[in-house]
């Protein structure tokens, strides 16, 4: 065999499969197409991760908002039927736990909304809306009610938290005779006529505030 | 034409359609950070919008429980606190009302509020809450 026809015949399998010269993509055009992934995959990620954070910021709101309200509407009846002709009631005492405010405020009642079951013997039970930490080496407070039979002492209560990660709790109380907010209510014969709730969830936050009415106070006027 | 014909066979691409395609691309992505700033936005705006009714609606039980007076306050109260950035217009108008046997009824208010915010675009947002008064009543 001429030696011409063995060379024709190495270079054969090379044209066949496509591996020829013109073929095959030089190291810049495979660095600038990986680039262009590269690049590509990053701004998806950046686009997901966005997407992700804000549904995570949407939800953690409407979260905080559903529970803010619920809390709202649970103080809101309290203040609503609290009875009409009984005397100390209502009570409010300001309190600072780790240079914040953690007031209480304290209620009586009977077996029903306020006192969150109906299912108890019927009996009068003290109440007091308040903070404390989750646990008793946690720095996380949680805003909670302490329930008590009215003739129990005051350690003797059952702790029912409401909203987790509380900072700080502030009540105000508006004293129509004398026109203005007071931090503390103990007068056993009259009510405020506004009760002003502020609570932060974190120290760095302003707080939710709402302006809560006392109906009783207007018809014992 | 014979030449134009062996570098088309290639298949690469000319310049134009490399830059057609990233323009449809970038159009795209466009489009897409568009939806999520718009999500975000939606966000913020609802929070604000709470914020505004909450203002209102602690204002309104303030003016009928007697914490606060009602009288005009046209020039705008800037709040604080939760509602700092806020700023509170109050409207009072005594209304002429007459009964049935044509006797006027005295004392009946109309109460206008109104708290604006600074919203997206540099304007600014505004929410208004009206509302009847009697404040002889107590």
């Amino acid at each position: 065999m001429p030696p011409n026809n063995l060379n024709s015949m190495r270079i054969q399998p090379r044209d066949r499969f496509g591996f020829g010269s013109r073929a095959g993509f030089t190291l810049m055009e495979i660095m600038v197409g990986m680039g262009v992934l590269g690049m590509l995959l990053f701004t998806m990620y950046r686009l997901v991760g966005t997407q992700l954070m804000a549904l995570q910021n949407t939800r953690d709101s409407q979260l905080e908002s559903v529970a803010m309200d619920g809390l709202v509407r649970y103080v809101q009846g309290v203040l609503n039927n609290l009875p009409l002709h009984q005397t100390d009631v209502l009570r409010g005492f300001p309190h600072v736990f780790g240079m914040a405010p953690a007031d209480e405020l304290q209620w009586t009642a009977r077996p029903g909304l306020a006192l969150l079951t109906s299912a108890a013997p019927e009996e009068d039970y003290a109440l007091t809306l308040t903070i404390q930490p989750k646990t008793a080496t946690s720095r996380l407070q949680d805003l909670g009610i302490r329930r008590r039979l009215l003739t129990e002492p005051d350690s003797a209560y059952d702790w029912i938290p409401i909203l987790a990660n509380v900072f700080a709790l502030e009540f105000r109380y508006f004293q129509p005779s004398l026109g203005w907010w007071v931090e503390r209510w103990d007068d056993a014969n009259a009510r405020p006529t506004l009760v002003r709730m502020k609570i932060w969830r974190r120290a760095s936050d302003e707080p939710f505030e709402i302006v809560l009415p006392v109906p009783s106070a207007r018809v014992r006027q | 034409m014979r030449h134009s014909c062996r570098r088309r066979s290639r298949g690469g691409f000319i310049l134009l359609e490399a830059m057609l395609a990233t323009a449809i691309f970038a159009m795209a992505i466009l489009a897409l950070a568009r939806c999520i700033e718009g999500g975000l936005l939606a966000g913020v705006v609802q929070r604000e919008d709470s914020r505004a009714r909450r203002a209102l609606l602690n204002r309104m039980r303030e003016l009928e429980f007697g914490a606060q007076p009602y009288a005009d306050i046209t020039s705008g109260l800037e709040l604080k606190g939760e509602f700092t950035g806020m700023l509170l217009k109050q409207f009072v108008v005594p209304l002429e009302l007459t009964d049935q046997n044509k006797k006027i009824v005295d004392g009946l208010l109309e109460v206008t509020l109104e708290v604006s915010w600074p919203g997206g675009g540099g304007s600014r947002a505004s929410k208004q809450l009206k509302f009847y008064a009697y404040p002889a009543a107590g």
